[in-house]
């Protein structure tokens, strides 16, 4: 018990010294990972220009951002090639390429991070667990507890449907912590949540219409009576409304507030403590009430 | 009909004050119910003060996203560029009511949220083996009642960013239509979620302390629960699509 609590606390130290040399060393300046388009530089620092409106306009409404401001080079933002954000443009058109195009790398960092991760822990496995498989194991053995307990001992093959969706929303919510313009939470894109949240719900209306049989699916809308059948329709878009929004609005609230406090606080130590909150708590927190809630809707379909 | 740039900055104030204002004092609330219920089962449970002070940390975290939501509104109302463009009256009554709408929004939810936590933590102190299933059925029950909330961010989102800033062919009688129409949705999410949030939450803390009474039949609990919040929570959906129509329709 004690070395555990000596673990925890060495974490955050070492986390709180991380972000302490951030926010004083590079006051006001930010990491960049990519290639500088003017000095073919790998990795540099530059002082922030934008202010904090700038700022806020650009992760809402980058269309306006662009035609706002006159930027000239819009494919800058994106820090990747110009012959990519020209493929995006033609998809997206010419602002929301930029969020569109960050958002695709950023999945693409993730899923090759798990996939890498999933690879290394199935290869390194072995009967003398280390550290990081022990971990994994208990992540496993959790959802898998959970998923026996609200589905029945023989549906246990759901458990890896939703480890997966636990672990996606868990490491995208903690992306956040690296301070790299661009890198930036997959989750705090409306369009994330809302696939996930389609996704389950689909797979419970998919699930359910194939135990019912399609008259008992259709008479299950129109109860009370046969009336109320759109309300209950209503209802079901709401369920994919609230599942998904809730996600949304607790990781882009807490991207927003971050932003707005350490911008007025002038980067000095506040983060640390908003990221610890919003990003680490709050993000794993959200990650999984969005299984459970997937989990539990899932339930009341399936089970009699 | 463009508002003054002076004049719109009230109506911004407004909203964000309102907003961030109203949703704390229930958030407080909440929060603070939550705490007390734990001070009381630790007088019980000395023992299982571990359990019990994590499991006031996560309940209030969800307590508090209601707050969070309405804080966000907030700043996007004080900090979102919404004074650099010409905007006439129907998109400043729809800023306020934006403000209204998650303000209001969250009170109902964040009292139901408070109620469901302690009853919880009640349940822990009778029952401390069976933590780990009360907690689980909290978050749930915590995550359902605050559906409210989530409809009336969604109503503030779509105020604030689908309202164009000026309308085309404007005359007087339409645009005290619309201002009329935008600042009445904002208000109908708000009431309209206050009842549901409230009673959701009863239902979730009722559930939570069964469980610890019985918690071999924990799915049957959360099963019942569940059917009991979708009947409540029908008439928080009317108010949602009565909003919907006022924004779109009207």
């Amino acid at each position: 018990m004690k070395s555990k609590k000596m673990s925890l606390k060495t974490v955050l130290i070492v986390f709180f010294l991380i972000e302490l040399i951030i926010a004083f060393f590079f006051l006001g300046s930010t990491l960049h990972i990519g290639t500088n388009p003017d000095t073919g530089q790998k990795i540099w620092f530059e002082k922030k220009t934008e202010t904090m409106n700038q700022e806020i306009d650009f992760d809402i409404q980058p269309d306006l951002y662009v035609e706002k401001y006159n930027v000239e080079e819009p494919w800058k933002f994106t820090y990747g090639s110009k012959n990519l954000y020209d493929i995006f443009v033609k998809m997206f058109g010419t602002g929301s390429a930029i969020l569109n195009f960050r958002l695709w790398r950023m999945i693409l960092y993730l899923d090759i991070f798990m996939i890498l991760l999933a690879l290394f822990i199935r290869f390194k496995s072995s009967k003398i667990p280390s550290k990081i498989q022990v971990v994994f194991e208990m992540v496993y053995g959790f959802i898998d507890d959970l998923v026996a307990e609200t589905l029945g001992d023989n549906k246990r093959h759901f458990t890896k449907f939703f480890l997966t969706i636990f672990l996606f929303i868990f490491f995208s919510n903690w992306s956040a912590l690296l301070p790299i313009p661009g890198i930036s939470e997959p989750t705090k894109n409306l369009n994330v949540p809302l696939g996930l949240g389609f996704m389950s719900i689909g797979l419970v209306h998919f699930l359910s219409l194939r135990k019912k049989g399609i008259i008992d699916y259709a008479k299950g809308f129109c109860e009370p009576f046969f009336i109320m059948a759109p309300l209950n329709i209503v209802g079901e878009v709401s369920k994919v409304i609230s599942i998904s929004f809730r996600l949304f609005g607790n990781i882009f609230g807490g991207a927003i507030i971050t932003l707005v406090i350490s911008s007025l606080t002038k980067n000095v130590i506040v983060p640390i403590g908003l990221n610890l909150f919003f990003t680490m708590f709050a993000g794993t927190i959200q990650a999984f009430v969005f299984t459970m809630l997937a989990l539990t809707y899932l339930s009341m379909e399936i089970v009699d | 009909m463009i508002v003054q740039a002076d004049i719109l900055k009230v109506f911004l104030y407004l909203g964000a004050a309102l907003s961030t204002g109203i949703a704390s004092l229930s958030a407080g609330y909440g929060e603070g119910f939550a705490a007390a219920h734990t001070a009381r089962a630790m007088m019980r449970q000395p023992n299982a003060n571990n359990n019990l002070t994590r499991t006031m940390l996560i309940s209030q975290a969800i307590v508090e996203s209601g707050a969070i939501f309405a804080l966000v509104i907030s700043m996007l109302l004080l900090f979102g560029g919404f004074t650099s463009r010409e905007t006439d009256w129907a998109k400043a009554f729809s800023l306020l009511g934006a403000g209204l709408a998650i303000g209001l929004g969250c009170t109902g939810p964040n009292f139901g949220s408070g109620y469901s936590a302690g009853m919880a933590i009640d349940g822990i102190a009778r029952n401390p083996s069976k933590s780990g299933r009360i907690t689980a059925n909290m978050l749930i029950g915590q995550a359902i009642t605050e559906s409210g909330t989530i409809f009336s961010l969604v109503i503030s989102l779509l105020l604030l960013y689908t309202v164009p800033a000026q309308m085309e062919d404007p005359t007087l009688m339409k645009i005290i239509v619309k201002s009329c129409a935008y600042l009445t949705a904002g208000l109908v999410i708000g009431i309209g979620t206050f009842g549901p949030g409230a009673g959701i939450g009863y239902v979730a803390g009722k559930a939570n302390i069964s469980i610890s009474k019985h918690s071999k039949d924990q799915g049957l609990i959360t099963r019942t629960m569940f059917l009991g919040a979708a009947v409540s929570e029908s008439t928080a959906i009317y108010a949602l699509v009565v909003a919907f129509l006022l924004i779109f329709v009207s």
